[in-house]
């Protein structure tokens, strides 16, 4: 297999960290593909694989289409639930049995005797699959892969993870203009600068249970709001030129942050900061307006995107242009950007 | 258990006992809240035997640590042992979780026969075939798969199956690629079958050894127990309570443990508590405050903890297996039954008394009748204290009532505020200070026995006189005072 350039060094790169998260933008952009893909680029590593969630049916069940499988080779650790790894057609060795409960059997972690295809449903919550990944790391895993399963919105797995691979194609849209905008979104708000750390330390030690803070030159007011959405009122009520910080927990929507921009807070004297990228919902639009203003956002954890795999083909068996996709994107950043079905 | 009712076990603190001693296992979390109560002597008394044996190995902290470290790596598969001894075939992860199991019953039966317990009813099995079983290979491992070493075929199988992948990976046709999948399918059907025939073969084995492992994992829990009983003696320095027959509680230096931290906790000072009661009824009178419900809750709670095998919060404790507890305390009585306090109160005594005629038991009444008034309530305390002598249970009753310890066949009193000036007291205090806190400070909690006929303190007045209540009403009380004692010399000479 002869690999380009732009493969070489991300595969050279993905060798420098101990975990990396598979995500995509929907269903049947390919994740499983370019996991697959990573695992055989991958050498000299042991291989630790494991899902958030379960892992996607044999076929998809609206389409019809096969979905591919895990390929694994022997030697590689997997932490999946009892009756997935049950499945699968690859020997495995037990080796431990987790307390980590799920609706398809506690989580256990196997090296494979054989190769084979493999069948990973992991834990579903973020403290359960740091805890896989620890376990995977006892056992010898030096490099940590993790599906991320189902396509969601909100995603666990490139927080606990070193690095991401974003993976989008037709599935989620066959308009190349919606599909390149919401990937350029999703990129700039995963790429959010950091907060500075003793902004950090003082998000840290008041959000354990506030959903709101407002942090002044010399006070410090906690809402007591039980949600972020919806107390688009208070935010605006509490706006005063000695405002530095409001600081957000959960979701940001749209809505919310159009009452503000319509209003007489004053964006470009407040950073908001908020936990990481994928807790913003908001439009391009309502975004570009924010910026216009002079406002910042600011988060406490950066989301590592390593490189962008793209599967132009969808469900329904159209193709998208590859290379228009490719020179868009590359056009606006400098994040490696591949096609997925071309690597085999 | 025991067969007292829940409220009143958390009134004396039992549960609150159970719930800090540090249980490792699922297998001794299950025992702990369903002990039985020991009514043999002898069962008792190899019962606290085994406690010492296991204290002398508590008091080492390496050993302990090792021990309860292997306690706890036990996982609680006992429904998988109940689905094999069922008849049905194991999976992988089931037999992986049996061999895991073996090779710490094996370690655990080392330990403990290297340590020289020699407990009385417990009994390690041994495992080893169980494991290796489970184990072909010569090096000891505790991971487990389908091992080829179970059966030829399944070299055939897997080899067969690895040479069709190494094609398939090289094959660039997408109709050859097709023809070694299905092949690579035939494969894996047949290494499953074989591989479910092991999987049967060796459940049929395990069968064999299902109540031996279903016995290990009580014996993990009572040996979890009697660690945990050991390290509660050692951190409150327990005594070994001593077992009779003789209808006797003793009680050296006893004291409630919880109540204690509580009240150290406030910076007072708890004082233990002794005494000596036997069948028939005993009485303790003393001041308000002087924490007679406490002395109650410490003799209930020894004994309760006592009869299910464990030491005693005292210096020394001395008891009879009894058949029977009650404790009938204030609000005892639930509220449901619509009843007045004094209603539900003589409901709860009739079904003791009804326990009474037939078996030997322990009875503790805090109080009672003080829910009517004074003149009847002390008559039923005196006919009740008297009644009870008849049996040859073991009654204690608190009361405030005169003349009652008369009839009892023994008297403790509380020392309470006895020796205290108060009228020096009272001027060296100012109304800021917190009345509570030195009454409490001043009190003296410990029991002294009492002649029959000695009169109930009259720390009430004293009481209120030193928390500041209208010196008005005091005045009047003690008028009265002095007019009943006159009367009273009238009626003498």
């Amino acid at each position: 297999m002869t690999m380009s350039k732009v493969l070489t060094d991300l595969i050279n790169k993905v060798y420098s960290y101990n975990t990396l998260s598979i995500i995509g933008l929907e269903k049947n952009t390919g994740k499983t593909t370019t996991l697959n893909f990573l695992i055989k680029a991958l050498k000299n590593r042991t291989l630790g694989i494991t899902s958030i969630g379960m892992d996607g049916e044999d076929k998809d069940t609206i389409y019809g289409t096969n979905k591919p499988k895990i390929y694994i080779d022997k030697g590689t650790l997997v932490a999946s639930a009892k009756t997935s790894l049950l499945l699968s057609d690859v020997t495995f060795e037990i080796l431990e049995v987790l307390d980590i409960n799920t609706p398809l059997g506690s989580i256990i972690i196997a090296k494979s005797v054989s190769p084979g295809f493999a069948e990973i449903s992991g834990a579903s919550t973020k403290n359960g699959t740091k805890k896989v990944i620890c376990a995977m790391e006892k056992y010898g895993a030096n490099l940590t892969l993790v599906d991320g399963a189902l396509s969601r919105k909100t995603f666990a797995d490139p927080l606990i993870t070193d690095a991401s691979i974003l993976c989008i194609g037709a599935a989620f849209s066959e308009n190349i203009n919606t599909l390149v905008n919401e990937t350029l979104k999703l990129i700039c708000f995963y790429s959010l600068p950091e907060a500075e750390d003793k902004t950090k330390e003082l998000y840290k030690n008041n959000m354990e249970q506030a959903r709101l803070l407002f942090v002044y030159k010399n006070k410090i007011i906690k809402s007591k709001a039980k949600t972020s959405l919806g107390s688009s009122k208070e935010i605006i009520s509490n706006f005063s030129y000695d405002l530095r910080y409001v600081f957000i927990k959960g979701a940001i929507t749209n809505s919310l942050f159009i009452d503000i921009l319509n209003s007489h807070f004053n964006v470009s004297t407040v950073v908001f900061i908020i936990e990481d990228g994928t807790k913003l919902f908001l439009d391009m639009d309502s975004y570009s307006r924010f910026l216009d203003k002079g406002g910042q956002f600011q988060c406490l954890k950066k989301i590592n995107i390593i490189g962008i795999s793209v599967n132009p083909k969808s469900i329904s068996g159209y193709f998208l242009d590859y290379k228009a996709i490719e020179s868009r994107l590359k056009s606006s950043i400098n994040i490696p950007v591949f096609n997925v079905l071309n690597q085999h | 258990m025991i067969d007292l009712d829940k409220k009143s076990l958390e009134k004396i603190g039992f549960f609150n006992i159970l719930d800090s001693m540090c249980i490792s296992t699922v297998f001794g979390h299950s025992l702990i809240y369903n002990l039985k109560q020991i009514t043999d002597i002898n069962t008792l008394s190899t019962e606290y035997d085994n406690i010492e044996k296991c204290i002398t190995k508590v008091r080492n902290d390496k050993f302990y640590n090792n021990f309860t470290d292997l306690l706890g790596r036990f996982r609680d598969i006992r429904n998988t042992f109940i689905k094999c001894s069922l008849g049905e075939v194991l999976d992988e992860v089931e037999l992986y979780e049996i061999k895991n199991f073996t090779l710490l019953s094996m370690e655990l039966k080392q330990i403990y026969e290297n340590s020289n317990l020699l407990l009385t009813g417990i009994t390690l099995f041994d495992l080893s075939a169980v494991y290796k079983k489970l184990n072909p290979h010569k090096s000891e491992t505790n991971s487990f798969y389908i091992y080829n070493d179970y059966s030829q075929f399944l070299i055939k199988v897997r080899s067969k199956k690895a040479s069709i992948d190494k094609l398939l990976f090289k094959e660039k046709d997408l109709n050859k690629q097709n023809e070694l999948l299905r092949e690579r399918a035939s494969m894996i059907n047949e290494e499953k079958s074989e591989e479910f025939k092991i999987r049967k073969m060796l459940s049929s084995e395990i069968l064999k050894y299902t109540e031996k492992l279903l016995d290990f994992t009580s014996n993990i829990g009572k040996l979890d127990i009697l660690f945990s009983k050991a390290k509660l003696a050692i951190d409150y320095d327990m005594c070994r309570p001593i077992a009779r027959s003789k209808n006797t509680i003793r009680m050296k230096n006893g004291v409630h443990p919880i109540i204690k931290n509580e009240v150290t906790k406030r910076g007072g000072i708890f004082y233990p508590i002794s005494i000596e009661v036997s069948l028939g009824s005993s009485v303790i009178t003393g001041a308000n405050m002087g924490g007679k419900t406490v002395i109650l809750s410490v003799i209930a709670l020894n004994c309760i903890l006592a009869s299910l095998g464990f030491f005693s919060f005292a210096k020394t404790f001395e008891f009879f297996p009894f058949d029977f507890i009650y404790f009938l305390y204030e609000d005892s009585s639930s509220p449901q039954t619509g009843l007045s306090s004094f209603g539900s109160e003589i409901v709860q005594v009739k079904k003791a008394l009804e326990k009474l005629k037939y078996e030997n038991g322990i009875l503790l009444i805090d109080e009672f009748a003080r829910g009517t008034n004074p003149e009847e309530g002390s008559n039923l305390t005196k006919a009740l204290v008297s009644y009870l002598n008849k049996f040859s249970s073991v009654s204690v009753l608190t009361t405030h009532y005169d003349g009652v310890c008369t009839l009892a066949k023994k008297h403790y009193q509380v020392k309470g505020l006895k020796n205290i000036d108060f009228t020096a007291l009272k001027t060296s205090y100012t109304s800021d200070e917190n009345y509570l806190k030195i009454i409490n400070n001043l009190m003296d909690y410990t029991l002294e026995k009492m002649d029959k006929d000695a009169v109930v303190p009259r720390d009430a007045l004293n009481i209120c006189s030193l928390i500041g209540i209208d010196s008005e009403i005091i005045k009047i009380a003690e008028k009265m005072y002095t007019g009943r004692q006159k009367n009273e010399k009238q009626t003498e000479s």
